[in-house]
């Protein structure tokens, strides 16, 4: 009785969360300071072509195409990343507990681009700082875990992870320690807590970019993923070659965090707790849980944002908020897990 | 012999295993003496050791994780080190000694983890893959627990659904490392008879076991482990007697017949009497 | 008869010449003597007893810094941090020279307490912040050191009082009086200015600082207080106390009459960027960016060098009413309060640097 009263049918599950984000992004469309009421905001969508020329003067039309509609795009797309992310890890590491953040992709962008805010880069340059920090911090951490002799080879990296990203996080203490307080401190302060206040729409085609190439080898794989669940000795045994697929998952999750990090700054908590909402409605297997954690990741960033725009004159940064709401989540549902014999 | 016979006899003296003078061990260093043990179709080689004397090392040299110290393994007389991971599956089934998973499965959903080493990147299992998986099932007898969780699962029943997920693969050999370890006696029974009516159809089965009376129940041949880190392999009328596990587990085993007629192994009077 | 080898009238005359010449070398001393055991009361209600004229001043931050270099420039130890080439062009040389101390305070502290003392230090100077933090800080390094530590208000209202009081305290009253002079009649004149507007002349103005120019300066915050001063509008009406971050929908649903930038990448893109370009004031070619030489003319760090920007805005944002011409206006002010005149050039390419490139 239990067990059917939790699993939802899987498609129906799929199919309402779709049109519930559909239904979100079109509301979130008529959320914002500037006046812009939904009927307005349908007919702009409908007709996207202005008459004529593009009057720069036409403000309703700029604030839909320039501003809205790539912030709210933006906060879908890093939301059904970081769920991505999250699922993937928690896949390699075999652990509910795994973050998109384990391995120091967000240390690693934090420090490229408190770096770039600190030599005085355009925002362009920091945001491609942040980007190809964060993909090194895990190529390094890779190297270091492969090299370090222990046996299991998810702890060893793991533990690169944890001290990569420790040292990591002290030089960008250490840039703080050095910034002008007036003029550099609070942009860095301000970057970190995370944006997605200047989304541009090049920023939304990079993100949406790289996080569909960081997407592919899980999707590809959302299948034969399910098989990290067993000991080393079992998958090699089913015929299939754990290196090779503990790589692909962890560079496809790195290149979707990284981008989403770069595009909007640190943001916790979606990576671990979604998916673990998601496992609790559709059961454990990979094919189902990722496509859901991403529909339910984007649903969880574009509230948020929605939010973060709306509740105060000025921004709430949505790492703040997810912190808020993500950690008595996580409780909740860890009260209500039971224990699985590994 | 005519075609048929021929060939139905060439099938059962089929070799599955060949191991060739085997060292197996860690950091150089071998665990027992070397080792040449066959394997046919359709026959069951228990090995017998005490515990930490290297079993489970064995069974990882034979599946290809541990590279072997000397000598070779073959597996239907190719060497194992040719083989890529793909060829390899469809050798060798593994079924571990507490089989978990990270994350709870249906059974349903762990069953089929034995059919993904066929799938090519970004294949979803296919028709072929869900019939073999609710055949196995059926062969097992665990249908009612199809869309039960491994955690609400008893010992033994998530040892049967291992055995199911290992029969899915479709490889022609099981190895089962202590298949009877957490079970009851009702359920070790029953495994041994899984196993001896798999081995009727062809399988070929290695497993380890830490009761001698499972080698007189299911198995054709004995590899034992003997003090000193020699071993000893032969059919196993031969192997399974007194004097021999006497000196693999250094205590006095006696034998007994049942009213039926079959054996029993026991430990003898205890060195010191019960109060 | 013959008492010594010199005359009456030559032994009167070294008597004399003794005697004054105690006279001149007593006159300092006796100055310093009667300084001596000052009793000072700094702006966070704090008594501090200064036996002499105080030497050797260590800055306890940015705007201390800027305070005691425009006060008394002979009496300061080092900087916060180390000035760059372009920073000390326009200061004296050799006060521009001084070595790097670190912050005392604010925001973190990375001087160390030690250097304070082996540096000889007679005061530590601090202009900011006056909340009990600060004046706890300033007893606990006093203790710790033994070096006496004064603390001043910032704020903009209160310049001429922390002028006349830091003056006092670094013995140079009569400076003070000079730079206390210039601020009030610029404050005084900036008061009539604002007076001759009518409330829809005073232009709005959006703060955009850092390298997205989201973050902005509130209405009514410390940064921010320039504009009010210039009898502008700061748009940013969000009620937070001092920096907080705005969207860019904020921005667009304002619609500022002018932009004030702080950051040069920010404000170099600020004609290519689909948002920002659209505004009817970049368009208008009415966004300027804040010069930061020889310290920043806004806020940073927000201290007395934010009268150069008082005078700079003013005829930015009223050119019809100004009636100065910028240039001079500038070289002279630099010179009144830096102490060195800076040449025509160096103001030229200042002033070139904050419009937008046609």
């Amino acid at each position: 009785m239990g067990v059917r009263a939790i699993r939802l049918s899987w498609g129906a599950l799929t199919v309402s969360l779709v049109v519930l984000l559909a239904v979100a992004m079109l509301s979130a469309l008529g959320v914002g300071q500037y006046p812009l009421t939904l009927p307005q905001v349908l007919q702009m969508l409908v007709s996207p072509l202005a008459d004529g020329p593009r009057d720069a003067g036409d403000l309703p039309r700029t604030v839909l195409w320039q501003i809205r509609l790539p912030r709210v795009c933006a906060s879908v797309a890093v939301g059904a990343a970081l769920a991505a992310s999250g699922v993937a890890l928690q896949s390699v590491f075999r652990n509910p507990l795994a973050a998109p953040d384990l391995l120091g992709v967000s240390a690693g962008a934090a420090l490229g681009a408190v770096l770039g805010i600190f030599l005085g880069w355009n925002i362009v340059t920091i945001q491609a700082a942040a980007f190809a920090g964060g993909l090194a911090a895990v190529v390094v951490v890779h190297a270091v875990g492969t090299v370090l002799p222990l046996h299991d080879r998810t702890l060893s990296l793991v533990l690169a992870g944890i001290a990569i990203g420790s040292m990591l996080g002290a030089l960008i203490a250490l840039v703080k320690t050095v910034a002008d307080p007036y003029s550099q401190l609070p942009a860095i302060t301000f970057w970190l807590l995370g944006s997605f206040a200047s989304i541009t729409p090049t920023d939304l085609a990079l993100l949406l970019g790289f996080g569909v190439v960081g997407i592919v080898p899980l999707a590809l794989m959302r299948w034969r993923a399910d098989a990290l669940a067993l000991s080393d000795d079992e998958i090699h045994a089913i015929g299939l070659r754990l290196p090779v697929m503990r790589a692909a998952l962890i560079a496809g999750a790195t290149l979707a965090t990284s981008a989403s990090v770069a595009a909007a700054g640190i943001i916790g908590w979606v990576g671990l707790v979604v998916p673990h909402a998601a496992r609790m409605l559709v059961g454990a297997s990979f094919s189902r849980v990722l496509p859901v954690s991403m529909l339910m990741g984007a649903l969880l960033m574009l509230l948020i944002d929605t939010l973060g725009r709306s509740i105060a004159q000025s921004e709430v940064p949505p790492g703040v908020l997810t912190a808020l709401v993500g950690a008595p989540v996580l409780f909740a549902l860890m009260l209500r897990r039971r224990e699985v014999p590994v | 012999m005519s075609g048929p016979s021929q060939t139905r006899e060439r099938l059962r003296t089929q070799e599955l295993l060949r191991t060739r003078e085997l060292v197996f061990g860690y950091a150089g260093r071998g665990l027992t003496s070397p080792i040449d043990l066959v394997l046919h179709r359709g026959e069951i080689i228990v090995v017998l050791g005490p515990n930490g004397s290297g079993k489970s090392t064995l069974f990882r040299t034979l599946l290809g994780v541990l590279p072997p110290l000397h000598g070779r393994v073959e597996w239907s007389g190719r060497e194992l080190s040719g083989l890529s991971a793909r060829e390899l599956a469809m050798q060798v089934a593994w079924v571990p000694q507490q089989p978990g998973a990270a994350f709870d499965f249906t059974v349903e959903q762990y069953v089929m983890l034995g059919r993904l080493g066929r799938l090519a990147a970004g294949a979803s299992p296919g028709s072929a893959d869900r019939e073999a998986v609710a055949q196995v099932i059926a062969r097992l007898g665990i249908e009612r627990f199809r869309e039960r969780t491994l955690s609400r699962m008893s010992g033994g029943e998530r040892q049967l659904a291992a055995i199911a997920r290992a029969l899915a693969q479709q490889a022609a050999t099981l190895v089962l490392d202590e298949p009877t370890a957490s079970l009851d006696f009702g359920n070790q029974g029953r495994v041994l008879d899984t196993l001896c009516g798999l081995s009727g159809e062809g399988l070929g089965i290695v497993y380890a076991t830490h009761d001698p009376n499972h080698a007189l129940r299911a198995g054709n041949r004995a590899l034992v482990y003997l003090p000193g880190g020699r071993t000893d392999f032969g059919p196993v009328a031969d192997m399974v007697v007194p004097e021999r596990l006497s000196s693999v587990y250094g205590v006095e085993v006696e034998a007994a017949y049942t009213a039926g007629g079959r054996v029993v192994l026991s430990l003898a009077a205890a060195a010191v009497p019960v109060r | 008869m013959r008492t010594s080898g010199y005359s009456t009238r030559s032994r009167r005359g070294f008597v004399r010449a003794g005697l004054v010449a105690t006279a001149l070398l007593a006159g300092p001393c006796a100055r310093d003597a009667l300084a001596s055991t000052r009793r000072i009361s700094d702006d966070a209600e704090r008594r501090i007893d200064l036996s002499r004229i105080p030497r050797r001043v260590f800055p306890a931050g940015a705007p201390a810094a800027v305070f005691v270099y425009c006060l008394a420039p002979d009496q300061l130890v080092g900087w916060p941090r180390a000035l760059r080439a372009d920073e000390a062009a326009l200061l004296l040389p050799e006060v521009a020279d001084l070595p790097e101390l670190g912050r005392l305070t604010g925001r973190g502290s990375t001087a160390k307490l030690e250097g304070v003392l082996a540096l000889g230090t007679d005061l530590v100077v601090d202009v900011g912040s006056i909340a009990p933090t600060y004046a706890s800080l300033a007893d606990q390094v006093q203790a710790q050191t033994g070096v006496p530590y004064l603390l001043f208000d910032g704020r903009f209202e209160h310049t001429t009082r922390t002028l006349q009081r830091l003056g006092a305290a670094l013995g140079a009253e009569r400076r003070a009086e000079v730079l206390a002079t210039g601020v009030q009649s610029i404050l005084d004149e900036m008061a009539e200015l604002r007076a001759g507007l009518a409330a829809d002349d005073r232009p709005r103005v959006l703060f955009a600082r850092g390298p997205t120019g989201l973050a902005t300066a509130a209405a009514g915050g410390l940064n921010a207080e320039v504009f009010d001063v210039v009898g502008a509008v700061n748009v940013a009406q969000t009620g937070a106390p001092n920096l907080s971050l705005i969207s860019l929908e904020q921005v667009v649903d304002w619609q500022p009459d002018w932009i004030v930038a702080s950051d040069a990448a920010f404000f170099s893109q600020l004609t290519r960027h689909p948002v920002w370009s659209s505004l009817p004031a970049v368009r208008a070619g009415r966004a300027v960016l804040a010069p930061r030489l020889p310290f920043g003319w806004f806020d940073a760090p927000p201290a007395l060098n934010r009268f150069v920007g008082v005078v700079w805005l003013a005829a930015v944002l009223h050119p019809a009413r100004i009636r100065y011409p910028l240039a001079e206006r500038l070289v002279a002010t630099f010179e009144w309060l830096y102490h060195r005149r800076p040449t025509q050039a160096q103001i030229d390419s200042l002033l070139a640097q904050t419009r937008l490139p046609r």
